[in-house]
């Protein structure tokens, strides 16, 4: 069973991630990816910057992995999110996730991307093309739920 | 007793550090914040944020010990 959570301060490549994941018991194969943006509440976003708590948010991507192989018939999980400096296109998080049967996987996918979003200690800054920046508090303008 | 406490995200924009180290009594978790938010400044109540104790969650109630690295951290916004 695969159970890895890891940062990469570095280009996240999927093909490399995804290849740890085929086995011969697993018929299906689900993946999310999350993008930079480059337009967040009617701003241009010229630059994207993720800060992590490093040990703690290991810690916690590697428990809502547990958490999701536990609740969902799936075989094995792996996601990856990125820090340091990002442009809007580049590939922000990715998650592989395979099963048996596929609705589990896509369950899964969804649950997991979630569940990091929520509680891995990771935060967005955001730098407009207007000169002006801040960093991101999903609480704030109530979409933490909503915008998905 | 001597402590360390980390600030993430815009905390850490407000604090004007990411880290620094105090002397403080036994006090819970939430106080300690209390104290560092009056003194830099600090926008968010201890109720939006998570706090961690030496790389663990923690609630504000529990009571900090000598040589505590303390976290405080914004509403995570990853993804």
């Amino acid at each position: 069973m695969i159970i890895r959570f890891s940062l990469s301060e570095d280009p996240i490549a999927p093909a490399v991630l995804r290849k740890e994941l085929p086995r011969l018991d697993a018929g299906g194969y689900c993946s999310f990816e999350g993008w930079a943006r480059d337009n967040n509440l009617g701003k241009t976003v010229k630059e994207l910057t993720y800060e992590a708590y490093v040990p703690l948010a290991l810690k916690q991507g590697e428990a809502v992995i547990r958490e999701t192989l536990e609740r969902f018939d799936i075989l094995d999980a792996s996601a990856c999110h990125r820090t340091g400096s990002l442009s809007p296109g580049d590939l922000a998080v990715w998650i592989g996730v395979c099963s048996a049967h596929r609705a589990a996987a896509f369950e899964a996918c969804r649950h997991l991307i979630d569940r990091i979003k929520e509680t891995v200690p990771i935060w967005k800054f955001e730098a407009y093309s207007d000169g002006t920046s801040e960093w991101l508090d999903p609480t704030a303008c109530g979409c933490a739920k909503t915008q998905t | 007793m001597k402590i360390t406490v980390l600030y993430f995200g815009q905390l850490k924009q407000q604090a004007g550090t990411a880290s620094e180290t105090l002397e403080v009594d036994d006090s819970p978790v939430a106080e300690v914040y209390r104290q560092l938010k009056e003194r830099h400044g600090l926008s968010m109540p201890f109720k939006n944020l998570r706090a961690a104790r030496n790389e663990t969650f923690c609630k504000g109630t529990e009571v900090i010990r000598a040589d505590d690295v303390i976290a405080f951290m914004p509403p995570m916004s990853g993804g």
